[in-house]
């Protein structure tokens, strides 16, 4: 360091001999060395200043000429015995001439301090001939000179501050410092009130050639700013500083300066370029700022800076970015949306407009590809609605997560725009059942044996993605009813892909749900259970109770114990005769299970019921054909047993179908050519006789008869939702009760508020529908309208 | 002739004086008030730093004055019953001081001007009889006494008035200034301090004239360190540094005027307010708590937060002096002297003398900085058990909890010491017998904000004395029987200022508040009277509390 | 650290001291920091032979002490005790006493300075103002009223 500024110091010294009108007349060093090694006498204040004069000027001026032991022992000594003294004579305190209980030193910190002053008018002087950076190189060496000499000067001084300063401070005065805080002060007062302007004028073009991409000399500015914050005392505590300094003569004008610059070049490249363009010059910019902190700035500077830059480069083209949004959104930038995300997150309030701009998108992008399934083909397959719900979910949660840095603002509005299209798109245009039932309909395949899904955990994968719409959907109740019609029958016709596949499902749905929704499901799984433990026992006790000619005609059972309330099913709707061998069974297990649990009903669902008959009377089969058929079937075609033909109403008499059941199980077997109908080509009615084909053929020795009539299917969807319609009047007016019992008083309104709180995760109410349902349970006298628009429960 | 005329004119001057005065005090407490304030005094320094916490006594005074006043409520009420209240307390402060006001009633006039200045009063008062034999006896005494009473008195109309530098002195100066006591002060004390600012510390005279003057290092050095030397002696005993005082002028100087010496005095752990307690710092019988939570204890003046010098005290000398202080140097003692009538013989129905006992008994209280205390009950007298009186020798003197064995107290004396490794009399021994083993603290600013469920108050303690004084000191003791607990409510009060002791040592005196002994069984409070209980007076005891 | 440094008292005496002992003077340990060690003798112009000596022998026996934090007031506070060593090596003439403690007020040595203040606050404390005046040679300068004046005024302290 002091090898460095050699050069320029003896310009400056060479200088300040020009201008020794402001400085004292110095004896030439060499002249002074010899005086130096005899202390001045240390009552005499003139004296003993002159000779600590000369000591500082060779510290101040000529340091790198190196002070011996002697020069600074002299000077610390001289200060030593001014101070402890008995007499002072001083021109401070008149007359009086010892200086008895007060401790000296005053008058030497005022000299010294008017010394200092001086030295920096000279500094003041000389720096007027310098500009730009030759003047920060002025200013970096003259304080470095300056600090430096600040400590050999503290330390030559030090028993002044031991002493009188420390009294001073202790006391409470103010304006009173250490020595080397009096250097500070001294410069702060005296120099750089007087330059500072000038200086950041240097330092701010210097930055400004930075940012236009030139090589500037960085650590000029670090000196400078160092020097700053070392001038920033605290005036109640001076062995503190601040950054007031600092922040007053540094910060604000590069703060402002930053502003400026970066006001005209955003402008500027904004009129330029394209937004994308601008996007990645504001961040390149911001990043480049964020280092320059680290470069040279004070750490303290950082947060005004960013703030600026950001409100310059960010808040100020906010407008211009977001009307950006849509195309970016549009043409699937992920790239500049995330850059868009980024810069706008940075600034407050900028992003809710995005929000929105996305919600939307994403309905509209839902709604356009449930439009296009819908378009493309009357009867759909549900995999194919469903899987076009699953693509814009699957899009737009990426680019949530890829480019929006998985906010969970914008996942909320994901979640909006997926409840919109998911129920409220054109396939519910009739009814809004029309969501959950799909997804049922495409769970039901899923599950149901035969499903394309091979691999389970492809089929768990599926599963998960069912309950990513299921979240969705508003009537979960609708779902819940068409989801346990598919189970029952995927139970009662063992037609699961796998029992764990259906576990899996139900707990899926039962933590989305709760344990209430998915009771019933449970349930119908335990009731197969206990079933097939029945069964077992019935063998047993089969083989303890039958005798061997009930063994010979047994059929060959299994028996299914459903309970009422928790399956969806209904008793047959016809009235049916089973055939002997069957009823015989039947009636037989019903002895064995009313052993078992007394008083319990059982009622068949023979509609339910299938089996598997020989047919031995075929001509030319080598091994008898079976037909797989249903209870009804069998009970037709048992009583070919008898006699080869038989007339539509010796048939109905025998079975005591109903025609809408008889009449389309005649017409598979007549279809299959099991039975042969006369006249020919008839349809079965009431003047049809039918007989037995003997000649059967057919490819496979195991013929399916049983068949799902279409018309049965229809009914049956049908009967899902008018039994939703059922429940959800019950689903209501329970809660209507519930409420209605624990506050015994309400208003209206609050009422049907509380009705919708409770209800809305199974389904969204209708006001209209809660009201109506309000009138009914006053009808039947549950509540009771009083004055006004209130309610009251009636006990 | 001439002289009676001049004394005449002076006494019905005088008389307008009085009448003036008394006219003036009777008018309104608050003139009264403000002439008593500008004296500090610790109830106002304290009642400063807690003002957040106004005292329930505060608060009725508020409302008092507030009713007796009949200024309208509009105007700034607040700032003025803050100020109203702050001239209550001290109001309520120097009137209620008991050794004042006993001063007053009894000092009877020793020297000529005494009964001189007893004479004008009785006058004014219109009580011509005992006036006229003050003047004869002051008259008798010394012929001049008109004049020393005129120079007392009267002086400032024709000298310069020379008025003391009120910041700088201890407060007593401006007490004693109101009550003008001295009779020739050529300077006032502060001046007289002040003038010895510049002088060197005198080296002695030669034995013999002529000689060479005997060697005074002292002298030669500086007074940055002779301050140091002044700030050793004062951390090692303060009245080392008052009796330093009087060694020279510079030394009287310094003592006077080294803040900083008085500021370190103040947090000082051995004499200062550090080692002040303000919550109980040991348990029933002075064992020292251990607390699992090392909560920052309160103290007035925390080492490592910078200071301030709290109003209306100008000096860290005041704080001191004024702010409670239990001192560890000494003992407190407590003496009572009362009559009961003796025995009269069964078979003497008739009797001349009826004879009466006079009964002496004392109360002794030790305390240590630990927090703990020794309290003991005796009529032995204090030359015979004072300098025997710490916890280990109590607890020495008790007889072990075996009561078959019940062990002399000669056998004791092997472990008995007093101080030294002389052994204790056996006077001493039966006395300490009855010692009983506490705690004490000072009363804390934050006595009455919270934990109204503290137990270490009897409930009819805080009925008695709602307010928060912080001179209050509380001491809990063992109980003669086990089962209970005595708690004593101490105030910490002045010796009275004479003529001879315009500014004694304050705070040496424990006036009582309450007894009450607390059976731990039944949790019942009963009160212990208090008819004969004199003040503790403090006195110090050699080697004690020094290193 | 252990290289040697030369010092010369004020009637010219050099004598030799290891670097870390001169060190507890922060007045040598500042310079030598300021300076460097140039090899030539440090002038300590306001202390003699004998008294720079008896320093040096207390910084010697004192040189493994802790350095005390740079404001002593804690420590001040802690203690009031003298260490044995320090004691005896306080047994000296009072001159040589004052001597010392000007010494270590001059070099700024604070644990020097401290001990002679210490030991001289303890020749004061038990004494009467007249015994100490007779300790010190102090020639009392009050007339009797001052110091009835001021006895009374400063009685306050005297519990």
């Amino acid at each position: 360091m002091m090898n460095t500024s050699r050069g320029t110091w003896l310009t400056l010294f060479e200088a300040s001999q020009t201008t020794n009108t402001i400085l004292r007349a110095l004896p030439p060093l060499d002249a002074m060395a010899p005086a130096m090694l005899q202390t001045p006498h240390k009552d005499d204040l003139t004296e003993t200043w002159a000779f600590l004069e000369g000591g500082i000027d060779s510290v101040m001026l000529k340091l790198e000429e190196g002070v011996d032991m002697k020069t600074y022992m002299a000077l610390y000594t001289a200060v030593h015995n001014f101070c402890t003294s008995q007499k002072a004579v001083s021109s401070y305190h008149g007359p009086q001439a010892h200086r008895g209980a007060h401790l000296l030193g005053e008058e030497l910190y005022k000299l010294l301090g008017e010394y200092l002053s001086r030295h920096l008018q000279v500094v003041l002087q000389h720096s007027k001939g310098h500009a730009e950076e030759s003047l920060l190189g002025f200013y970096i060496r003259e304080w470095t000179r300056f600090t430096t000499a600040a400590k050999y000067v503290n330390h030559l001084f030090s028993y002044l501050n031991r002493h009188w300063v420390k009294r001073e401070i202790d006391e409470g005065k103010k304006n009173v410092y250490d020595v080397y805080t009096l250097h500070l002060v001294r410069w702060k007062d005296d120099f750089f009130e007087n330059v500072h302007e000038k200086v950041m004028d240097a330092v701010l073009n210097l930055i400004e050639k930075q940012r236009n991409g030139e090589t500037i000399e960085q650590s000029q500015i670090k000196s400078i700013v160092d020097s700053f914050v070392s001038l920033g005392l605290d005036e109640n505590d001076s062995k503190r500083s601040t950054l007031e300094v600092c922040r007053q003569y540094f910060q604000r004008p590069f703060i402002a300066a930053t502003r400026t610059y970066y006001e005209n070049e955003s402008r500027q490249f904004v009129a330029e370029n394209s937004v994308v363009e601008y996007m990645k010059k504001a961040e390149s910019r911001l990043d480049e700022e964020k280092a320059r902190v680290g470069l040279y700035l004070h750490p303290d500077v950082a947060k005004d800076l960013t703030e600026t830059c950001l409100d310059v480069l960010v808040a100020a083209h906010s407008t211009l970015l977001r009307d950006e949004f849509q195309v970016l959104l549009d043409n699937e930038r992920q790239e500049d949306l995330a850059r868009m995300y980024r810069l706008l997150s940075r600034i407050s309030d900028a992003l809710e407009p995005l929000r929105s701009t996305f919600e939307s998108h994403v309905k509209r992008a839902g709604l356009a590809a449930v439009a296009k399934v819908a378009s493309d083909s009357q009867n759909f397959e549900p995999k194919v609605y469903v899987d076009a719900l699953l693509q814009v979910h699957t899009r737009y949660q990426n680019l949530v997560n890829e480019a929006f840095n998985g906010d969970s603002d914008f996942v909320r509005s994901l979640d909006n725009a997926c409840r919109e299209f998911v129920n409220r798109n054109r396939v519910c245009q009739e009814s809004s059942t029309k969501s959950p039932e799909l997804l049922a309909r495409y769970t039901d395949s899923l599950l149901k044996k035969g499903s394309k899904a091979a691999e389970e955990s492809e089929l768990e994968d599926m599963l998960v993605q069912i309950m990513t719409v299921f979240k969705y959907i508003e009537d979960k109740d609708v779902y819940q009813k068409f989801y346990s019609k598919m189970l029952a029958k995927r139970l009662v016709h063992v037609s699961s892909v796998s029992d764990d596949a259906e576990t899996s499902m139900i707990s899926k749905l039962k933590e989305a749900c709760g344990f209430e929704y998915t009771n019933k499901l449970q349930r119908m799984f335990q009731d197969i259970q206990i079933s097939k433990d029945l069964n077992a026992s019935y063998k047993d006790w089969q083989d303890k109770v039958l005798d061997d000619d009930d063994r010979k005609r047994l059929v060959d059972a299994h028996y299914q114990i459903l309970g009422t309330g928790f399956w969806p099913l209904q008793a047959p709707t016809s009235d049916f005769t089973a055939p002997i061998e069957i009823n015989r069974t039947a009636e037989r297990f019903s002895k064995f299970y009313f052993d078992k649990h007394n008083g319990r009903k059982l009622t068949w669902l023979w509609q339910l019921c299938k089996g598997e008959v020989k047919a031995n009377y075929v001509k030319n089969a080598k091994v008898p054909y079976t037909f797989q058929v249903s209870t009804y079937q069998m009970g037709i075609l048992l009583l070919f047993n008898e006699a080869d033909t038989l007339s539509y109403t010796d048939i109905q008499a025998a079975t005591k179908l109903v025609p809408e059941l008889l009449d389309p199980n005649l017409s598979i077997f007549l279809k299959a050519r099991v039975l042969t109908i006369s006249p020919e080509g008839a349809k079965p009615d009431p003047s049809a006789t039918f007989s037995l084909n003997y000649n059967f053929k057919n490819k496979k020795l195991k013929v399916n008869l049983n068949i799902q009539i279409k018309s049965e299917q229809k009914v049956e969807t049908d009967d899902t939702h008018k039994t939703i319609e059922e429940d959800r009047k019950l689903l209501l007016q329970s809660a209507i009760v519930r409420i209605m019992k624990s506050r015994k008083k309400m208003r209206h309104v609050q009422l049907v508020n509380e009705v919708i709180q409770q209800v809305k995760s199974r389904f969204p109410p209708q006001v209209s529908d809660i009201k109506k349902n309000i009138e009914a349970l006053m009808e039947k006298d549950y509540i009771e309208r009083l004055d006004g628009d209130e309610i009251s429960y009636i006990a | 002739m001439e002289d009676n005329a001049e004394l005449e004119s002076f006494r019905r001057q005088w008389r307008e004086e009085v009448t003036r005065r008394t006219k003036s005090a009777a008018a309104t407490s608050s003139s009264e008030a403000s002439q008593s304030a500008a004296a500090p005094s610790p109830a106002v320094a304290a009642a400063n730093a807690s003002s957040k916490l106004p005292s329930r006594r505060a608060a009725g005074a508020r409302k008092d004055l507030a009713g007796e006043s009949s200024l309208p409520n509009t105007v700034a009420t607040e700032e003025l019953t803050r100020q109203i209240e702050r001239l209550r307390v001290t109001h309520e402060h120097t009137e209620t001081e008991e050794d004042v006001f006993t001063r007053r009633a009894q000092e009877e006039p020793e020297s000529a001007l005494e009964h001189f200045e007893r004479a004008v009063e009785k006058e004014a008062a219109g009580n011509l009889g005992d006036s006229l034999q003050h003047y004869r006896k002051a008259y008798r005494l010394d012929a001049g006494v008109d004049k020393a009473y005129r120079n007392k008195h009267y002086s400032h109309s024709w000298k310069k008035p020379v008025q003391p530098a009120l910041d700088d002195l201890a407060p007593s100066v401006k007490e004693t200034s109101a009550v003008p006591t001295e009779e020739q002060i050529p300077l006032p004390t502060a001046e007289l301090i002040e003038s010895f600012a510049c002088l060197p510390v005198p080296g002695a005279e030669p034995l013999i004239e002529g000689d060479v003057p005997p060697p005074c290092p002292i002298a030669n050095i500086p007074s940055e360190v002779l301050i140091e030397v002044l700030r050793h002696v004062a951390l090692m005993d303060p009245a080392a540094l008052a009796r330093m005082s009087l060694v020279c002028k510079r030394f009287a100087y310094h003592f006077a005027h080294e803040q900083s010496i008085w500021k370190d005095l103040c947090q000082h752990v051995e004499f200062g307010l550090q080692g002040m307690h303000y919550t109980f710092a040991c348990d029933g019988v002075g064992h020292p708590l251990h607390k699992l939570d090392q909560v920052e204890q309160y103290t007035p003046f925390p080492v490592n937060v910078p200071a301030e010098i709290p109003k209306p005290l100008s000096s860290w000398s005041q704080v001191f002096q004024c702010y409670p202080r239990i001192r560890f140097t000494g003992i407190y003692i407590s003496t009572v002297n009362y009559s009961r009538p003796g025995e009269i013989s069964s078979f003497q129905t008739v009797s001349w003398n009826s004879p009466i006992h006079i009964v002496t008994y004392y109360r002794y209280l030790r305390f240590y900085p630990d927090g703990s205390v020794v309290s003991l009950l005796t009529t032995t007298e204090p030359v015979d058990v004072v300098p025997y009186i710490s916890t280990e020798n109590v607890l020495a003197a008790r007889p072990t909890t075996h009561k078959s064995y019940p062990r002399h107290a000669s056998s004791d004396q092997g472990h008995l010491h007093g101080g030294s490794t002389e052994p204790v009399p056996s006077v001493a021994i039966n006395a300490l017998k009855h010692g009983l083993r506490g705690r004490w603290r000072l009363a804390s600013p934050f006595d009455f904000a919270d934990d109204p469920e503290d137990h270490s108050a009897p409930p009819s303690a805080i009925d008695k004395s709602p307010s928060f004084d912080p001179r209050d000191v509380i001491v809990e003791t063992e109980g003669v029987d086990p089962k209970y607990r005595y708690t004593m409510h101490l105030s910490l009060r002045s010796s009275s200022v004479t003529k001879a002791h315009p500014n004694p040592p304050r705070n040496t005196k424990l006036a009582w508040r309450g007894f009450w002994s607390y059976n731990q069984m039944t949790d019942d409070w009963g009160e212990f009277g208090l008819r004969n209980d004199r003040p503790y007076v403090f006195r110090r005891v050699r080697g004690w509390g020094l290193k | 650290m252990s290289s040697q440094i030369t010092l010369t008292s004020s009637d010219g005496v050099d004598i030799s001291v290891d670097r870390t002992v001169a060190e507890r003077s922060i007045l040598i340990k500042n310079m030598l920091e300021d300076l460097g060690d140039s090899g030539e003798p440090i002038p300590i112009p306001n202390v003699n032979e004998a008294v720079l000596k008896k320093v040096i022998e207390w910084c010697e026996h004192h040189k493994n002490d802790p350095v005390t934090a740079t404001d002593d007031d804690d420590n001040r506070r802690k203690t009031t005790d003298i260490d044995e060593w320090d004691q005896k090596f306080m047994q000296v003439d009072q001159e040589m006493l004052f001597e010392i403690i000007l010494a270590a007020n001059y070099l700024d040595i604070k644990a020097l300075l401290d001990v002679g203040c210490k030991t001289v606050a303890n020749m004061i404390k038990g004494k009467s103002p007249e015994e100490i005046r007779k300790t010190f040679n102090i020639q009392n300068d009050f007339t009797p009223e001052e110091e009835d004046q001021i006895r009374r005024e400063n009685e306050w302290a005297e519990e």
